[in-house]
């Protein structure tokens, strides 16, 4: 009889599939409050302002020249592709411009880390050379999905590689996304992300108005070393960025000791950056075409003999816009992300001796067609396209003797159609829209093996609506509510084994996906010009969750299924106030109520959703002092938090708190130069606080440095 | 746990979080900052700028794009300030002395306190002139770009039958950020 043992739901909602071991190897700040008040993105000029004055004090001529109408107006641009007043969204947008980003602590260059002290988020960045294994609005990691300029990226990998220098602006569009993007249909790390609880877009910059030249160099901790090169300028009607920098340290021990990441040697590592990013405007300048390319090299060693690595990162991001009648517009956007991963194993504690080189290989191409349509008089916007990706996904096993299997081959597409339509009604914002997504599996080999179903498919068609009411121009409320679904993992549909008589797992070709339903219910008050308060309420359920269970124990043989369900509940209240041009306060709590439902598993029945915290709070605090000196400082408290959902088998995390601060000083401020030299403090009092996966933060660390600009 | 040894020591810690709390207890407003009005002021005018560049003329002059300016206010003074400023691929000449022709301008920015505006859109009828002000209600009245406040914010309006009348193309992006007034 079978002894049906329901293990690691974890597996389904915060984890990649088994191959956790080799794949872990892998503000609100200042506000110039009058500024901010009445266009809050003026914060975000990249130009440096002259004669070291504050922006606002610039004259008409220079101002001109650091604004844009995009950042006169507040635009935001993920709720409808096109840019659109952010107080026209029916959803909350959290928007962290690149002045804010410049001032962020983000201690391990992690792209997710400029999210830490925004409410919801919780960033558990693992080390410097891995990924963020947290979660957002009470869900696990694949369920808050990452866009590049309206692309998918992948929410592990990409925030580790691609460089802050080339974002103009994040918008964390919180709650059910919109129907307009689809999942990522990652193979590899923790597969397929959706974005059910919310997904951020990571902006691009495409303005350049003028030219900036900007080097950067500095030196901290654990023998960090960090050098940059940026460049920015015009020729005609284009426009072009252009961004090299390296950086190396050997990095102290992060992992627990006598794990498996214990070190017997220093650890270290070096990654170098690239990107370039083009724009030019045909004959309009709402008439373009842009190339955004990046490529990432990082390489190192964990701290012992064989467990070297080197990765190479490439991520191409193609557009075409054209406005091309006043009330139609076309977007085509086409994009490239390439991971080539290589990592060496040994056999620690038993031996040091090079086991095999692991080689994972994907590329994953995503493309969108958008038109869109004012109508109604420009009360209404129609948004329609079609999308679709491509994956190709390989990973290769190489012997000490130089031989070479073939572990996993895989492909997926996926092909989705979308319509939406938001109005505008007096104070009334409606909004309403459909996707029919198509997704398609191909397995030739899975685990060293030819799986016994070789191919999976599957149809959704899923849906999203939101609304919100101008009560008073400083008071709205909005609502949200969406649908979503998570395809299973190759293996889970393929297996690992084609044999009864061995280990692995079994396949299960009627695996359904989990569907997923986001909802979300809040408020936004300004109740003076100086404060800021927004209250949302968010509640995200899953059906059929796929959970992992043990068949037999000799040979050692699991299956997944669909079993269970998940339910977040929980409040996020934010609270912003610039009370002068010199000081700009803010503060955020997050409280989240988590439960797994599964009766026919007591030891898993009613636990917490992995990898969530019960709570979550910020604070922070950005102030202009005398003698060109600017500081910010940030606090990030987070509560308990679990690794599974075993009872018998969880770990607990959390119950800790952080402070990080970062300290300016213009050293030489005038029409042509600017000289800045920046503290780097993170994790001032020393927390050396446990991850999962026996990961551990490595305390106290500062970094110096200067930063050039003409 | 066996605790690493901290490289930055607990003494100069401790001193620079002095420093820091020391800092916080000094901190006071620094001088020569923009007033909320002159502040709103300059906004105003960088949108003037700004939606220049997306609007389409059927033909402009080639030496240079004129904005006219017609009033006396924070926003009227301020544009002088962008006399040879590019925009279009041409100088912006800001004639602000009174004595324009209106049909003449490409732009006619109508201050707040300005009386003359009926008068003005009367004689710009039929004419490829871009029409913007901060007036109470103007793009309602028959104005092509109206600037108002909301929420803190300076935001925009434009009637779109204003602008085919003046035969102007206004770029979709600039209609996606404003509201459509009839």
């Amino acid at each position: 009889m079978r002894a049906y043992c329901h293990i690691l739901f974890l597996y389904t909602l915060s984890s990649p599939e088994g191959l956790l071991q080799a794949v872990i190897a892998r503000m609100k700040t200042p506000r110039i409050a009058s500024v901010l008040l009445l266009a809050p993105t003026l914060a975000a000029a990249e130009t440096p302002p002259r004669d070291g004055l504050p922006l606002e004090s610039l004259p008409l001529a220079g101002f001109v020249e650091v604004t844009s109408l995009e950042q006169l107006g507040n635009l935001v641009v993920t709720d409808t592709k096109l840019e659109q007043s952010a107080d026209t969204v029916t959803q909350r947008i959290v928007v962290l411009r690149s002045e804010e980003i410049e001032h962020i602590p983000s201690p391990n260059r992690n792209l997710a880390e400029l999210l830490r002290h925004t409410s919801g988020q919780f960033v558990n960045v693992l080390s410097r050379n891995d990924a963020n294994w947290g979660s957002y609005a009470g869900l696990g990691p694949k369920y808050n999905s990452y866009l590049l300029d309206g692309l998918p990226i992948d929410a592990f990998v990409d925030a580790m590689s691609l460089d802050s220098a080339a974002i103009e602006r994040v918008e964390v569009h919180k709650g059910p996304a919109s129907v307009l993007y689809s999942n990522y249909l990652s193979m590899d790390f923790v597969g397929n992300q959706t974005p059910l609880a919310g997904t951020t877009n990571f902006v691009l910059k495409n303005r350049i108005d003028t030219p900036l030249t900007r080097f950067s160099a500095g030196a901290g901790s654990w023998g960090s070393y960090r050098g940059s090169a940026y460049t920015q300028s015009n020729a005609g009607q284009l426009g072009y960025i252009l961004s090299a920098g390296h950086e190396r340290a050997d990095y102290t021990p992060y992992g627990m000791p006598g794990s498996w990441l214990q070190t017997t040697q220093s650890p270290h590592y070096e990654k170098d950056k690239f990107f370039l990013k083009l724009n030019y405007a045909l004959d309009r300048p709402d008439h373009t075409l842009s190339v955004f390319y990046q490529r990432t090299f990082h390489q190192g060693n964990m701290g012992r003999p064989n467990r070297d690595f080197e990765h190479h990162y490439d991520t191409l991001n193609f557009a075409y816009n054209n406005a091309f009648a006043t009330d139609w517009h076309l977007q085509f956007k086409y994009g490239e992300r390439r991971y080539d991963r290589n990592f060496a194993n040994d056999d620690y504690p038993t031996s040091l001796a090079l086991v095999n080189r692991e080689n994972t290989r994907q590329t994953i191409r995503p493309a969108d067609l958008t038109l869109s349509h004012r109508h109604g008089q420009g009360a209404a916007l129609l948004t329609l396209g079609v999308d679709a990706q491509w994956v190709d996904y390989e990973t290769d096993v190489r012997s000490p003797a130089g031989g070479v299997s073939a572990e996993n081959r895989a492909q997926a597409r996926s092909t989705g159609y979308f319509i939406q339509e938001k109005v505008q009604l007096d104070q009334w914002i409606l909004r309403g829209g459909l996707r029919r997504n198509t997704l398609q599996h191909d397995y030739a080999r899975l685990g060293g093996n030819t799986p016994a179903t070789s191919a999976a498919s599957w149809s959704k068609n899923l849906w999203s609506l939101g609304t919100r009411y101008k009560l008073s121009p400083g008071l709205a409320f909005y609502a949200n509510a969406g649908s979503s679904f998570m395809a299973p993992v190759a293996k889970q549909i393929g297996g690992t084994i084609s044999s009864t008589n061995i280990s692995g797992e079994l396949p299960n070709p009627g695996l359904k996906p989990e569907s997923g339903i986001g909802r979300d219910l809040g408020m936004a008050w300004q109740p003076s010009r100086e404060l800021a308060i927004d209250l949302r309420g968010f509640l995200n359920t899953l059906g059929d969750a796929i959970v992992t269970n043990i068949i037999s124990a000799t040979p050692s043989q699991v299956r997944s299924e669909n079993a269970g369900s998940a339910r977040a509940l929980g409040f996020e209240l934010d609270a912003r106030y610039n009370p002068s041009t010199t000081l700009s306060l803010f503060a955020n709590l997050t409280r989240t109520h988590t439960r797994v439902k599964d009766p026919s598993n007591v030891d898993h029945n009613g636990t917490e959703i992995p990898f969530a915290p019960a709570e979550l709070a910020n604070a922070g605090v950005s102030l202009r002092l005398p003698g060109d000196l600017h500081a910010v400082a940030y606090y990030h408290w987070v509560g308990r938090y679990y690794d599974s959902t075993s009872r018998a088998g969880r770990q607990g995390f959390g119950h800790f708190g952080l402070v990080n601060a970062r300290l300016y000083k213009d050293l030489v401020h005038n029409t042509r130069h600017e000289v800045r030299l920046t503290l780097d403090l993170n994790n001032l009092t020393d927390r050396q606080y446990r991850m999962p996966f026996d990961f551990r933060d490595p305390g106290l660390n500062a970094f110096v440095g200067v930063d050039i600009r003409y | 746990m066996k605790r690493r040894a901290p490289r930055l020591r607990p003494p100069l810690l401790r001193g620079l979080l002095q420093c820091g709390l020391a800092a916080l207890a000094a901190v006071g407003p620094t001088p020569a900052q923009a007033t909320s009005g002159e502040l709103e002021a300059k906004i105003k005018a960088a949108y003037v700028f700004h939606i220049i560049k997306f609007v389409d003329w059927p033909s402009l002059p080639t030496d240079a794009l004129h904005l006219c300016v017609a009033g006396n206010d924070g926003v009227t003074l301020l544009l002088a300030d962008l006399a040879g400023k590019q925009v279009k691929e041409r100088p912006l000449k800001i004639d602000s002395d009174g004595s324009f022709e209106p049909a003449q301008c490409q732009v006619l920015y109508v201050g707040r306190p300005e009386r003359r505006w009926p008068e003005l859109q009367a004689r710009l009828r039929g004419q490829a002139v871009l029409t913007v002000s901060d007036q109470d209600g103007f793009a309602r009245g028959g104005g092509i770009v109206g600037l108002y406040p909301e929420g803190g914010k300076i935001k925009l309006e434009i009637n779109p039958d204003a602008a085919r009348s003046a035969n102007l193309r206004i770029s979709a992006k600039l209609l996606e950020l404003a509201r459509t007034v009839p």
